[in-house]
C-alpha cells in the first residue's frame, strides 16, 4: 500500500529556512512536506536552530478513521504529533490524503488538505516552542480566555464550536495557535473569518495578508424589545465610525449592577454624512452600544450561576438609544460616554475582535472575575499597545472608568479628569439619569393628588396604587376647569408624561413579580414555560441567524440568509407577541395575580382617563 | 378624532411638561406640526401618509427605543417651533429628531415627497410635519 519510505534531508536554508528539516516517508508525504514549506514563509522557522525530524508513521489511533469521513472524525483519532522537535505525522492520514478524493462540507474540506494542515499544525507547535506566541497576552485575549495566563496548557474560556472550524482549537493554546495557522496558510478566507486572530498572526509571524477575500463587515442589532431583534444589519466599517467611548452605566440597585456596567459606544456615522467627522456625535440613531452580558435563556436569574460560569459570556450589540434608555430613564443610572484615544489603526483592531466577538465568541460569565469589566478591558487592551493596556488593571466597571479618564494615562481624547458633573454634561460625556426629571414632575404633581403625598419618589414607587391614583384624577376632572388655561396645559401634560412612565415601570416589574410568586408552584411554572417557548426567537444566537462555514460569515453567506430570516421573521414575530399575550393573559387570570391583574386594569382606566384631559386641552379655544 | 388624539396622548413628553410659557393658539396652528400633521390626518385620511412611504421607513429603521426617543423629544419640538425659538433644521434642540430632520433633509426626494403633501411652510416645518404624522400613525 505504501512506497518504500525515502530518506530526505531537506535543508531548509537553501529554500530560506534556517532549520534542518529531516522528512521520512511515502513519495507523497515527502511532496508535501516540500509544498507546505514553499506556502509558509521562509522565515517561519527561524527561532528553531535544531533539526526537525517528520516522519510518516502508523499511530496507533489509526483505527479511529474507519468511517472516512472528514466531518465526524472520532474524538480519538490523532493526525499528528510532535514531541519536542520530532513529529509524527499518521500514515493513515497520508494515504487517505491520496485516495479519498471527497469534497467535504467541514474542515479543510479534503483529506489531502487536511494532510498539508497537520503538517502545518506541527510545525507551528514547534515555532511556538521556541517563541511561545500562544502566551502572548493579545493572542490569548483574542482567542478567548478567562484571564492571561503563563500556562499554554489552559484551556480557552470561549468554547463555541458552532462557529469554529475545529473544535479541537478549544482544547488549550497551544492548539488554538496551531489550528488557527493551518486556516491562515491554507484558506484564503481565514483573514475575513477571523480578521482579528489573522492580523495578530499576520503580525507576529510578519505576513503581509493578500486581502483576497471579501469581508462582510456587518453585525445586527440585538435588542430586549422582539421586534427589534435582529432586525437591523449595521456595517461596522472603521471607515464609518468617528470614535470608540467607553460607555459607562453608573451603580444600580440590584446586586448584579453594583459595580456599574461596563459597555462600548461606537459612534457610527448616519449614511447621509460624507465624511465621518465630529458631527456624527449627532448621530445617536446611528450609535451601537456593545455589551458583554451573560446570556440568560432562562426566566430567573440564577446568581448561583451567575457566579459559578453557569451562564455564557457573550458580546451583544444594541442600539445605543436602547441602551441609553435602559439605565437613564428606567434604572435611573447615570451614564457616561469617554471617547478613547485610537488611532486608526488601534480603530480597526478594535472593530475587527468586535466583528469576530460578535459572530464567533461564546465564554463563560463569572459574575467575580469574568464579567462586562473583565471582558470590556480583554477587548480593549487588544487595539491598545501593551504600555497602555497596563494602564488598566481595574476589573470593576467603576474602577476602569477611572483609570481611562485619568489624565496622566492619556487613554481617553479629552481632559475629563477635572470635568464637573455639569462640564460633563454639557460636553455630553454623561448622560444624566433622569431621576431629576421625573422627581421635579413628581414633586408638582404632589401638589394636587393626596395619593403623591410621599416625601420622596423612591418610596411613591414601591407604594403607588393605580387605583388610588384613578380617584385622584377622577375627582380631579371638575377641579381643573377652575385652573388657569396654561395651568391646566402643563398639569395634564405632565399628568400623561409621568403616568406612561409609571405604567412602563410597572410592565417591565410585572415579569420579576411573575418568577417571585411561582416558586413554589408547578401549575404557574408550568404556564411560565409555555411563555419561555414562544421567546424562543428572543433567545436566538447570531449564528443561528446567518450561519457561516466558519467565523464571520462572508457576504455571500450574509447577504442570502440574512434577507430569508428577515422575511420568515416578520411573520414569526407577530406570531410570537400573539402568542404571549395570550400566555401572559391566561397566566394573570391565576388567583395569585389578582392584585397585578387589577393595576393593569387600572392604568388601562388611567390611559383613557388622561386621553380625555388631553382631547379637551388639545380642542380648547385657546 | 378620538382616535387620533389617543394616539397623540402617546406623543407627549418632558419638553413640554417642563414649558413654563402659554401657547398662541393662532401662531400655534401655522407653526405648529403637531397642528398640520393633525389637520392633515383629519382631512386626507391614512392615505396621506403614502407618499411618506420613505419617511416612514426612515423613522421605522430608528427601532422601538429610537422612535420612544423621538415621542419623547417631539412636544418640546413643537412647543420651540410655536414660540418661535427655531427656523432651521440646524436649529432643533432635540437630539435624535434634530439628526433625523438632518437625514431627510439631505435626501431630495424624500424632501419632494414630503413637499407633495406638505405645500406649505419652511422646510423645517414639512419635515416636522411628515414626522409627526409618521408618529402619530405609529
Amino acid at each position: 500500500m505504501f512506497k518504500v519510505p525515502v530518506l530526505l534531508i531537506l535543508f531548509f536554508p537553501i529554500l530560506g529556512l534556517s532549520a534542518t528539516i529531516r522528512p521520512k516517508g511515502s513519495d507523497l508525504f515527502l511532496d508535501r512536506v516540500t509544498e507546505v514549506l514553499n506556502i509558509l514563509p521562509s522565515h517561519f522557522l527561524d527561532s528553531v536552530v535544531d533539526e526537525i525530524s517528520i516522519e510518516e508513521i502508523a499511530l496507533t489511533t489509526d483505527k479511529y478513521f474507519e468511517n472516512e469521513d472528514l466531518c465526524s472524525i472520532h474524538p480519538d483519532a490523532k493526525f499528528g504529533l510532535t514531541k519536542k522537535n520530532k513529529i509524527l505525522i499518521s500514515s493513515k492520514l497520508v494515504q487517505l490524503a491520496k485516495n479519498n478524493t471527497t469534497s467535504f462540507n467541514c474542515g479543510h474540506r479534503s483529506f489531502s488538505q487536511m494532510l498539508n494542515a497537520v503538517i502545518i499544525h506541527e510545525l507551528t507547535h514547534i515555532k511556538d516552542n521556541h517563541e511561545r506566541i500562544s502566551l502572548d497576552p493579545d493572542f490569548q485575549r483574542i482567542v478567548g480566555v478567562k484571564r492571561v495566563t503563563r500556562n499554554s496548557k489552559k484551556k480557552l474560556i470561549n468554547h463555541n464550536a458552532a462557529t469554529s472550524p475545529d473544535a479541537y482549537e478549544f482544547k488549550n493554546l497551544e492548539e488554538s495557535l496551531a489550528v488557527n495557522s493551518e486556516y491562515l496558510f491554507l484558506d484564503p478566507e481565514f483573514q475575513c473569518r477571523r480578521p482579528a486572530t489573522a492580523q495578530f498572526l499576520a503580525n507576529k509571524m510578519k505576513l503581509t495578508l493578500s486581502g483576497n477575500c471579501l469581508k462582510n463587515n456587518s453585525v445586527l442589532a440585538q435588542s430586549a424589545y422582539l421586534e427589534d431583534n435582529y432586525q437591523l444589519a449595521v456595517s461596522i466599517n472603521p471607515n464609518r465610525i468617528y470614535q470608540i467611548h467607553y460607555l459607562f452605566a453608573g451603580q444600580g440597585r440590584e446586586l448584579m449592577s453594583r459595580w456599574g456596567h461596563a459597555m462600548f459606544r461606537l459612534v457610527v456615522c448616519a449614511p447621509h454624512r460624507k465624511v465621518p467627522g465630529p458631527e456624527c456625535l449627532d448621530d445617536v440613531s446611528h450609535h451601537l452600544a456593545l455589551s458583554y452580558r451573560a446570556h440568560m435563556t432562562d426566566f430567573n436569574i440564577s446568581y448561583a450561576k451567575g457566579i459559578t460560569g453557569g451562564y455564557p459570556s457573550q458580546l451583544f450589540v444594541l442600539r445605543y438609544l436602547e441602551v441609553q434608555q435602559e439605565y437613564t430613564k428606567f434604572e435611573l443610572r447615570d451614564l457616561y460616554s469617554i471617547p478613547l484615544k485610537l488611532t486608526q489603526l488601534q480603530k480597526q483592531e478594535f472593530i475587527d475582535l468586535t466583528l469576530e466577538r460578535f459572530w464567533t465568541y461564546q465564554g463563560r460569565y463569572y459574575f467575580l472575575n469574568n464579567n462586562c469589566g473583565t471582558e470590556a478591558v480583554k477587548h480593549l487592551s487588544v487595539a491598545l499597545t501593551n504600555e497602555e493596556s497596563e494602564l488598566i488593571g481595574s476589573i470593576t466597571p467603576e474602577k476602569i472608568f477611572n483609570d481611562i479618564i485619568k489624565k496622566r494615562h492619556d487613554i481617553s481624547d479629552g481632559m475629563i479628569e477635572d470635568l464637573s458633573r455639569e462640564e460633563m454634561i454639557k460636553r455630553k460625556l454623561l448622560i444624566p439619569s433622569m431621576y431629576d426629571d421625573y422627581n421635579s414632575i413628581f414633586q408638582d404633581l404632589k401638589k394636587y393628588f393626596p395619593s403623591y403625598r410621599v416625601k420622596k419618589m423612591e418610596k411613591f414607587f414601591k407604594k403607588m396604587s393605580a387605583e388610588k391614583r384613578l380617584q385622584d384624577y377622577e375627582n380631579f376632572i371638575d377641579l381643573i376647569k377652575e385652573l388657569p388655561v396654561d395651568e391646566q396645559k402643563q398639569l395634564i401634560i405632565k399628568l400623561i408624561h409621568f403616568e406612561r412612565y409609571l405604567a412602563a415601570r410597572f410592565l417591565q416589574s410585572l415579569p420579576k413579580t411573575i418568577m417571585k410568586k411561582m416558586d413554589g408552584d408547578q401549575g404557574l411554572k408550568d404556564k411560565v414555560s409555555e411563555m419561555g417557548e414562544s421567546l424562543k426567537l428572543m433567545n436566538m444566537q447570531p449564528w443561528e441567524v446567518v450561519s457561516s462555514r466558519f467565523g464571520v460569515p462572508v457576504p455571500e453567506e450574509f447577504n442570502s440568509q440574512f434577507n430569508s430570516f428577515l422575511i420568515k421573521r416578520r411573520q414569526g414575530i407577530k406570531q410570537s407577541i400573539d402568542q404571549q399575550m395570550i400566555s401572559l393573559e391566561s397566566l394573570l387570570k391565576a388567583k395569585v395575580f389578582e392584585k397585578e391583574t387589577l393595576e393593569l386594569d387600572y392604568l388601562k382606566r388611567i390611559k383613557s382617563l388622561t386621553t380625555s384631559f388631553l382631547t379637551q386641552i388639545t380642542t380648547s379655544p385657546n | 378624532m378620538k382616535n387620533i388624539f389617543i394616539i397623540a396622548a402617546m406623543v407627549l413628553s418632558i419638553g413640554q411638561a417642563f414649558s413654563q410659557s402659554g401657547i398662541e393658539a393662532s401662531t400655534a396652528s401655522t407653526l405648529s406640526p403637531f397642528a398640520t400633521a393633525t389637520r392633515l390626518m383629519e382631512s386626507a385620511t391614512v392615505t396621506a401618509l403614502v407618499p411618506f412611504a420613505s419617511t416612514i421607513a426612515t423613522v421605522q429603521s430608528r427601532g422601538v427605543a429610537g422612535k420612544e426617543q423621538l415621542k419623547d423629544e417631539l412636544v418640546g419640538l413643537n412647543d420651540d417651533m410655536m414660540k418661535g425659538l427655531v427656523n432651521t433644521v440646524e436649529d432643533v434642540r432635540q437630539p435624535t429628531l434634530r439628526e433625523l430632520f438632518l437625514e431627510i433633509s439631505s435626501d431630495e426626494s424624500q424632501m419632494q415627497n414630503i413637499s407633495a403633501v406638505v405645500k406649505s411652510g419652511t422646510r423645517l416645518h414639512r419635515i416636522a410635519t411628515a414626522v409627526t404624522m409618521t408618529l402619530l400613525a405609529d
